[in-house]
């Protein structure tokens, strides 16, 4: 059983007598410690497939399933536990600094304040983003609003990192740094899957998206091996 | 340019040609000196005698790639070794090749054009090539990562990203390439709608 297990997912929207197919019959299966890039163009269905894997958006057809709970069932409330999702926007209404941002998810789960805090300036810190703790978000580059979002969703230490095109814009001398951040939470044991607008190095697969239609080796078609490089998995908080 | 010159120029452009070149213009260098190097910095790619540095040279010296370095000569007791540097010719050489090769993308052209009436051919063509460029992105990652022990601005980290971008935009190109014909071909291949009947008189 692997980690994500998404089988013949078909998504739909309608839109008065339009309908659009933005997934069809997509099978996909992450392992922990994969590094997944999906390439696609606009309206190809790259957003919807990220939340569809999720739990944000119900499929139509097919299943969607994290660590054995299917994600159509609501009370599994995968996200913010066992999958991050990072987002490089801020809201102004979970705190001042970079550091509030990143240290609301553990806020919320009863962390006390100071060492949600400390927990939070260690992941900036392991983002290469410990220069921003202090900074109001709206102050950051995209490449530091970037790193600050894969903090806040890693402060939680979710077993699936899920990214919108994180490099999306990003000076081409930033994003190279950006994908080995990426690397080495896969190298962690964290699944990474990401959406991409333009071939990027770094990801160990990378499938394409188009027209709702995923091609590539989007399920692993070898047996399970172990693999050459020792992962080091910490244990969730 | 004639056919004859033409054809010279396509068989200078092999890679033991490429990489003596490169290496000469490194630093102006004889024979051996660069067959010594060649062997430290291709052996096990690509694996040839002394001799062929020389064959090398020569077709080199015949395009106009590297001349003579007279200032640079070195001599031993036994005889005087030609040491040879890099002209200026060199740069347009190095930018035609980065180009592409014209006579590779005809020869494709020419190959697709065998299977134009056969669509499902054509789509599981472009579904490998599509595979192939996928497959060649997971492998940009080693040529992006830093040369360990070496400072990010070091000339090998520069060439590699540089030449890892170009790989990169290239594939880029190659992927919206993919998609426009898949779209042709299935717009092709798909059977026509159907049409209302034709009310009768």
């Amino acid at each position: 059983m692997s980690l994500l297990e998404l089988t013949h997912a078909t998504k739909r929207f309608t839109s008065g007598q339009r309908e659009t197919l933005a997934l069809q019959d997509v099978s996909l299966e992450l392992d922990p410690g994969d590094f997944v890039a999906v390439y696609g163009l606009r309206r190809s269905g790259r957003t919807t497939l990220l939340r569809v894997v999720a739990g944000i958006l119900p499929l139509d057809e097919g299943t969607a399933r994290f660590d054995g709970r299917d994600l159509a069932d609501r009370s599994a409330g995968a996200l913010g536990v066992g999958i991050g999702y990072c987002s490089p926007t801020f809201d102004p209404a979970h705190g001042g600094t970079v550091t509030d941002h990143v240290a609301v998810a553990l806020l919320a789960r009863g962390v006390g304040r100071s060492r949600a805090c400390a927990r939070a300036e260690e992941e900036l810190a392991r983002a290469g983003a410990s220069g921003c703790a202090n900074l109001d978000p709206r102050e950051l580059h995209l490449d530091e609003l970037v790193r600050a979002g894969i903090a806040r969703a890693l402060v939680t230490r979710p077993r699936l990192l899920l990214l919108d095109e994180p490099t999306n814009g990003v000076d081409v001398l930033q994003r190279d740094g950006i994908l080995e951040l990426l690397r080495a939470a896969a190298d962690g044991g964290t699944a990474v899957l990401m959406t991409v607008g333009e071939p990027l190095g770094g990801p160990d697969r990378v499938l394409a998206l188009d027209d709702g239609r995923l091609r590539g080796h989007a399920v692993q078609e070898q047996a399970p091996v172990l693999p050459l490089r020792p992962r080091h998995v910490e244990p969730v908080a | 340019m004639t056919a004859a010159r033409a054809r010279r120029k396509e068989q200078g452009r092999t890679p033991v040609n490429a990489a003596v070149l490169g290496l000469v213009i490194e630093r102006p260098s004889y024979g051996y000196e660069v067959w010594r190097r060649f062997e430290a910095r291709f052996g096990g790619v690509i694996d040839v005698g002394a001799s062929r540095i020389y064959q090398a040279f020569d077709g080199l010296l015949a395009d106009g790639l590297i001349e003579p370095a007279q200032d640079a000569a070195v001599s031993s007791r036994r005889q005087p070794r030609p040491c040879y540097r890099a002209t200026r010719a060199h740069r347009a050489w190095l930018a035609d090749e980065l180009r592409g090769d014209p006579a590779r993308l005809e020869l494709n052209r020419r190959l697709l054009a065998t299977a134009a009436d056969d669509v499902p051919t054509l789509l599981e063509v472009v579904g490998r090539y599509e595979q192939a460029c996928l497959d060649e992105m997971t492998e940009l990652r080693a040529d992006a990562r830093p040369t360990p022990g070496s400072a990010g601005g070091a000339p090998e980290a520069m060439r590699d990203r540089l030449l890892t971008e170009e790989r990169r935009l290239v594939l880029e190109a190659r992927m919206k390439w993919i998609l426009f014909a898949r779209r042709q071909l299935e717009a092709v291949g798909a059977p026509p709608r159907r049409q209302p009947p034709a009310e009768s008189s």
